[in-house]
């Protein structure tokens, strides 16, 4: 085999990762496009020789090591600790477990706290300041605060499939829409609680939110039941929020929304919002759709990541960059998904040299 | 007993009960067709498992969803319970051992790959998910299996299908093994030592199927 990359010095940035990131999100000129993973929790465990459990039992040491890999690889985000699909439902008394085996990534649901309809009637809104992982949540939240950042994510949003687990959501879906609508309305008033709560905290001015958009997809619903179940429930979410003060909304929209694109389309995730893609969907549709209004982030896929060779991640980075570079708002060179702890460090170089190549705006 | 076009009716009204996911009509049509003395195996292969066909066909052109297919499964599997015990004869295509390799508890996928493959005359042995490589390797010795199928939902998990294929492999180095799962394509299934892949249930008895060929014509 032959490396076709040429391996050579990089030309120097002009900007600072946070003064990059800023300007773009200020809608200012920016001299290159970002690049970040999506989220490298479990790569930066690995990066660092721990387990994910002593990254979750010392946040400030996880914080400590995730800036350690950022800087290592010259991302330009910052750290993020997420746990996703699996928090709400232990937030609402489910029970999930840390990876027992060596190739999980996240924490797993054991048991989902809605496991009939009778379930789902008596389940009841958490206490926003005891429940699940929340607490966690908000001492990472006080780390960051404590480090300096202005902005303080929190990360929620509504998913009602991650209170009841993907086959039943899915059979309700069908079956029994009040079920399935109530599951979102209690999702989204956890939402605002947990806003609240951080707004409390922080100050409303430095609040910001992060979600990951997944139940929708295509993959497991039609694009009409994506929006009877997720549209008014997101639309109300972000009309509450920005109405109580939050700053910014990031959106993962994870797996296959092509079908959806034209709803998506008609929310408002803010002035910009910031969307990221999985290579499900193209990123030039994304634009089409989205890019009028919305930073665009994506989508590198993490398959492409853990097992291609640096010159494919290079190639596929190519091309999202020229799809990308143009977007009105901006884009941000993004992995898919979440880093894939597997993935070889020369092809996270090969994306840096991507953005090299070809992310300049001058 | 001849019920002609009145059989025929009732096969096609069970036929589009499960088409429907209509778990409670498919009951009561496989219940009505042994109460008029239809051969229960005839029913099966021209109501139910042509459904399932017709299902996974809707499937493959975008036109149903999970949504639909797990209803459709519910019915299918509704029917089947009623209708089973009355077949005399068994019919299989051979046996299949399924499940989600280690690391991984997303099950809807080899779910519906499942269904797919018991409406389409297949015997499946279903390890559930989580499913260390041992007891792949174990299971496809105790039953015979004739394939083996292994699904895996994210990029990090997929890593235990090469470690699963090779402990199968030491059992036994010619049992045709299929994959499949989001962050798979063709090349990283042969990359990882498979012997066949599917993107969904929509192809995968018939790349199972093509699997098994393959094997015979050897």
């Amino acid at each position: 085999m032959t490396l076709k990359l040429k391996v050579e010095d990089l030309r120097p940035d002009r900007m600072s990762s946070a003064e990059r990131v800023a300007a773009l999100l200020e809608g200012k000129p920016i001299d290159r496009v970002p690049f970040t993973p999506f989220f490298a929790f479990h790569f930066a465990a690995k990066n660092a020789g721990i387990s994910l459990r002593e990254m979750y039992s010392d946040l400030e040491y996880c914080y400590q090591l995730q800036s350690l890999m950022f800087k290592q690889y010259g991302f330009d985000f910052g750290p993020a600790i997420g746990v996703t699909a699996e928090q709400q439902a232990a937030d609402f008394g489910g029970e999930v477990v840390l990876p027992s085996s060596e190739y999980e990534m996240a924490w797993r649901v054991v048991r989902f706290p809605v496991q009939s309809v009778e379930d789902a009637w008596n389940l009841k809104l958490p206490d926003v300041k005891t429940a699940g992982f929340i607490p966690m949540y908000m001492e990472w939240s006080k780390i960051l605060d404590r480090y300096g950042y202005q902005d303080i994510t929190v990360t929620y949003m509504v998913e009602p499939f991650n209170l009841a687990g993907v086959g039943l959501y899915l059979r309700w879906v069908k079956t029994n829409p009040k079920v399935v609508h109530h599951l979102a309305r209690l999702n989204l008033e956890t939402s605002m609680n947990v806003i609240k709560y951080w707004q409390d905290t922080f100050g409303k001015e430095r609040v910001q939110t992060l979600g990951t958009l997944a139940g929708g997809t295509n993959s497991l619903v039609s694009p009409e039941d994506a929006k009877e179940y997720d549209f008014p429930y997101l639309k109300e979410l972000f009309e509450r929020a920005f109405a109580s003060g939050i700053k910014r909304v990031f959106c993962h929209i994870c797996g296959e929304h092509t079908q959806n694109l034209p709803w998506l389309s008609q929310l408002n995730f803010g002035d910009p919002g910031v969307l990221s893609f999985t290579h499900h969907v193209d990123l030039a549709d994304a634009i089409k759709y989205l890019g009028d209004r919305n930073i665009i982030a994506g989508n590198v896929s993490t398959q492409n990541l853990a097992y291609g060779t640096p010159d494919q991640v290079y190639e596929e980075c190519r091309q999202c960059i020229e799809k990308g570079k143009k977007a009105p708002r901006g884009f941000v060179l993004m992995t898919a998904c979440e880093l894939p702890p597997s993935t070889p460090p020369a092809n996270l170089w090969a994306m840096r040299k991507a953005v090299n190549d070809f992310g300049w705006y001058d | 007993m001849d019920i002609g076009n009145s059989a025929n009716e009732i096969i096609k009204e069970l036929h589009n009960a499960v088409v429907a996911g209509d778990k409670d009509k498919a009951i009561d049509q496989a219940k009505i067709t042994l109460e008029k003395g239809m051969d229960p195996y005839r029913t099966i292969v021209d109501g139910v498992y042509s459904a399932m066909q017709e299902a996974n066909k809707l499937f493959y052109q975008g036109k149903y969803f999970p949504t639909d297919i797990l209803l459709c499964g519910d019915a299918f599997y509704a029917a089947m319970d009623i209708l089973k015990p009355h077949v005399k004869d068994t019919h299989t295509k051979g046996k299949i051992i399924i499940g989600t390799v280690e690391g991984d508890s997303h099950d809807l996928a080899k779910n519906m790959v499942k269904i797919m493959l018991e409406a389409s005359g297949w015997t499946v042995y279903d390890l559930g998910k989580n499913v260390p490589a041992y007891i792949f390797a174990e299971e496809m010795q105790r039953v015979n299996a004739d394939v083996v199928a292994l699904s895996a939902m994210n990029t990090a998990i997929a890593q235990a299908i090469p470690t699963t294929i090779r402990r199968i492999r030491e059992q036994n180095p010619n049992v045709p093994i299929i994959v499949g799962g989001a962050p798979l394509s063709r090349e990283a299934a042969i990359h990882f030592g498979a012997d066949g892949y599917a993107d969904s249930c929509a192809t995968a008895v018939e790349e199972v199927d093509r699997l098994v060929s393959q094997k015979k014509g050897k």
